[in-house]
């Protein structure tokens, strides 16, 4: 790694290490190798959202080019998001592509990810399907968000008739999350999502 | 005690006037002859205390700038938003938009793409950026 990329994240590392973000745990950084070329990042869901009380983890790898390019930054926990795929965990966020600075940190670009759950941008679109939802059935969409921060992220809100469609689904042979992404998709219409599926 | 003229200016540089709002005559001290203080007890304790807090008041500025003329805090520029090392410690540079990097950084970073590493100001040409000198002591 080069000397400028490794040195930077280490002086990041010890300053989040400091900040008032880590003491209130709004976020968390951890190590995952000892070249400093991959990270952890955690994020609370932001208040008065539908990710309120979940954990959301984030897989950092920083390029050997680092500050000059951006780190590449995925969810890793499955997150219903119009901005991020419900697929892969891609983020569409100006500042991770044509928009970075090198003076940005680690830091900010995680405080920026927890932003963007308080304020999606369904114009700009990482997850058409989600994005469409938002747009057009949004009481749903918070509904749908949510059921998803309570099974992938740890959040409150149980919601029992979609755990029951999920169930009634799998109960048919098929995998949980594939049920939950059909039922998702097709705004908890049983009968559509299982039509999808088993075309 | 001295609650009641708060709010008054009194010019220490010559004589002044003390107007006690609970009806008193006005009286005139002046603070370089004893003398007038004489004329109401209560008046006196009154400057006495405002000359006090004025000379406590003094003490503290000149303590206060004392502290400001160590040497180590004004060196300080804080750290280059590339690199983190502290600034000064190598040649610095500055953009024409003001943003302040170590030469090499910046330099390093203008290779990849021509704008601020702070605030994305497109940078071209010979004017983009400039070395920064700093007077040594």
């Amino acid at each position: 790694m080069a000397n400028i990329a490794a040195k930077r994240i280490k002086r990041e590392f010890k300053e989040v290490m400091k900040s008032e973000e880590v003491a209130g745990g709004d976020i968390k950084l951890e190590l995952v190798n000892d070249c400093w070329t991959e990270l952890q990042g955690e994020i609370s869901g932001p208040p008065d959202t539908p990710y309120e009380g979940g954990t959301f983890l984030l897989e950092i790898k920083v390029p050997e080019t680092y500050p000059f390019n951006p780190p590449k930054i995925r969810f890793m926990t499955k997150i219903w998001h119009p901005n991020v795929s419900s697929a892969t965990g891609a983020i569409c966020l100006d500042i991770l592509k044509d928009q970075w600075a090198a003076a940005l940190t680690l830091r900010t670009v995680l405080l920026s990810i927890q932003a963007l759950l308080s304020a999606a941008e369904p114009n700009d679109p990482q997850d058409a399907v989600v994005a469409k939802q938002y747009k057009e059935n949004h009481e749903l969409f918070e509904m749908t968000a949510k059921h998803w921060t309570n099974i992938y992220a740890g959040g409150p809100t149980c919601i029992c008739e979609f755990n029951q469609k999920v169930q009634r689904i799998q109960d048919m042979g098929i995998d949980e999350h594939q049920a939950r992404v059909a039922l998702s998709t097709y705004d908890w219409e049983l009968e559509r999502a299982t039509e999808q599926l088993f075309c | 005690m001295g609650n009641n003229i708060e709010d008054d200016v009194i010019d220490l540089t010559s004589s002044f006037t003390l107007v006690d709002q609970r009806g008193l005559a006005n009286v005139i001290i002046d603070l370089v002859s004893e003398d007038s203080f004489n004329s109401s007890l209560q008046t006196k304790c009154v400057a006495k205390k405002h000359s006090q807090a004025l000379t406590a008041c003094i003490e503290k500025n000149s303590s206060g700038s004392q502290k400001k003329e160590e040497p180590r805090i004004l060196k300080k520029f804080g750290d280059c938003p590339i690199c983190m090392e502290e600034l000064g410690k190598c040649p610095m540079s500055s953009t024409n938009c003001g943003h302040v990097f170590c030469s090499n950084c910046l330099e390093q970073s203008l290779k990849f793409e021509k704008r601020c590493p702070t605030c994305r100001k497109y940078l071209k040409g010979k004017l983009a950026y400039h070395p920064l000198y700093l007077s040594s002591d």
